[in-house]
């Protein structure tokens, strides 16, 4: 009995540990604060309860992760539907602030795409899960996780509001002699 | 042979297996359309890595903004510079496995309200120094100071360890050498080279034994950038606190040298 107690008390320790990562994930998903807000608390309140039960071998990140997109997709994401645009500060970095820019157009860009995709975005480039960990969280094909990434890059590198080509900084002394050995090689 | 953007997006993204990427990368090689195509994607790639990235670290709120405004106002912060120059260094000491404590650090040390911290997970010191560690062997440390730090010493080891590869020279960029070690990764050798210059931070190129050939690819652990790459079974890292643009510029001037030796 100690022995299970011990192991539902390690993996609610692992649920609370994983609450950055999760709540990173509802903002992406929900694109308010109040409404991240609700899903963070939502899924906190699921895992907890069921955790256990449920997880089986999956990754306590993985599974987690899964049972917040799920409760999204079933409770939550009607009620968002017909609400505002997504909130862009949301999307900026507090370390990029002072950027002069950049980092607040990419913000607003980010914040027209669909949640879906923008939290796509997030569990493959934020959290650096494979194409295969992000497909088994959304419950999708491979092939679609690819061809939402592209849509999203495309959307992001030809979006108007901000030129991409305004976030890239000046050229650096040495970046024309490696363009030469470029065209060399 | 018509390429997809999705069969180049796995690639950038670094989701293909090795001989997949051999052969996409020998595509690119040939071909200038998919090339350009391919750093549409790096580019785009870059971007969401930087912001997604540095969003998670921050565990980023909107409160966060008021927060940030709020810190304005106070008075000048000696901490975060203190986390400013531990990150530098800890890069001088270690490089790729300290960057990571670097993140901790310069995160630790920032003026972050006390709801923020709470909010945090436990720091992973203890893993981070046990991985510090294993870099390490006697062949580390119980060398002569001079072979660290003789560029033609350095040069020798590392033409003795990976095929006569020649030391990458960037002196032409303002970039000198400094000090070279060989470290450990999981079994393997590691040489680590590091360059100063006299405008950029410190510099450092990682060289193990690796596969197939695999594209520049850009990478980010906390303030460290990286830049990686796989070329003649040879595995290469550039590491720094600067722009991947200019890491990338860098990246190509030596393969250009790597090539020619």
């Amino acid at each position: 009995m100690s022995h299970i107690a011990e192991r539902n008390s390690q993996s609610q320790s692992e649920v609370g540990l994983m609450m950055p990562r999760l709540k990173a994930f509802a903002l992406a998903l929900a694109g308010s604060q109040n409404a991240g807000m609700v899903l963070l608390a939502a899924t906190r309140s699921y895992a907890l309860a069921n955790i256990d039960r449920e997880r089986g071998h999956t990754p306590v990140s993985i599974w987690t992760l899964m049972q917040m997109r799920q409760i999204w997709t079933k409770k939550l994401s009607a009620r968002n539907a017909h609400s505002a645009q997504s909130d862009p500060r949301l999307f900026q970095p507090v370390s990029r602030m002072d950027d002069g820019g950049p980092s607040a157009r990419f913000a607003m860009k980010l914040s027209r795409l669909e949640p879906q995709q923008r939290a796509l975005l997030h569990l493959v480039y934020g959290e650096r899960l494979s194409y295969d960990e992000a497909a088994e969280i959304f419950d999708i094909s491979v092939s679609d996780v690819i061809s939402s990434l592209v849509a999203a890059h495309t959307a992001i590198s030809t979006a108007p509001a901000s030129s991409s080509q305004q976030s890239e900084p000046q050229p650096f002394p040495y970046e024309k002699t490696a363009r030469q050995q470029e065209r060399a090689a | 042979m018509t390429l997809s953007d999705q069969l180049l997006l796995a690639y950038v993204d670094g989701q293909l297996d090795r001989p997949q990427a051999a052969i996409v990368a020998q595509l690119l090689r040939d071909d200038p359309e998919v090339a350009q195509r391919v750093t549409g994607f790096q580019q785009t790639q870059t971007q969401f890595l930087d912001t997604f990235g540095a969003l998670l670290r921050e565990g980023s709120s909107s409160t966060a903004h008021a927060k940030k405004a709020a810190a304005k106002s106070r008075k000048a912060k000696p901490k975060f510079v203190a986390g400013k120059l531990l990150t530098a260094g800890l890069l001088v000491a270690t490089g790729l496995g300290i960057g990571l404590m670097a993140a901790y650090a310069t995160d630790m040390l920032a003026d972050r309200p006390v709801k923020e911290i709470v909010q945090m997970p436990p720091s992973n010191w203890p893993g981070d120094i046990a991985e510090f560690h294993s870099f390490f062997t006697k062949e580390s440390l119980l060398v002569s100071p001079d072979s660290q730090t003789n560029p033609e010493m350095v040069a020798f080891q590392v033409a003795q360890h990976f095929s006569g590869l020649k030391m990458p020279d960037f002196r032409e960029q303002e970039l000198d050498f400094l000090r070279g070690q060989m470290l450990t990764y999981r079994g393997n050798r590691i040489m680590q080279i590091i360059f100063a210059g006299r405008r950029e931070s410190l510099i450092a190129l990682y060289v193990s034994k690796g596969g197939l050939d695999v594209a520049l690819a850009p990478g980010r652990f906390g303030k460290v950038n990286t830049m990686s790459w796989t070329a003649n079974e040879r595995r290469y890292v550039l590491a720094a606190d600067m722009p991947h643009q200019a890491l990338r510029a860098l990246a190509i001037i030596a393969q250009a040298q790597f090539s020619s030796s």
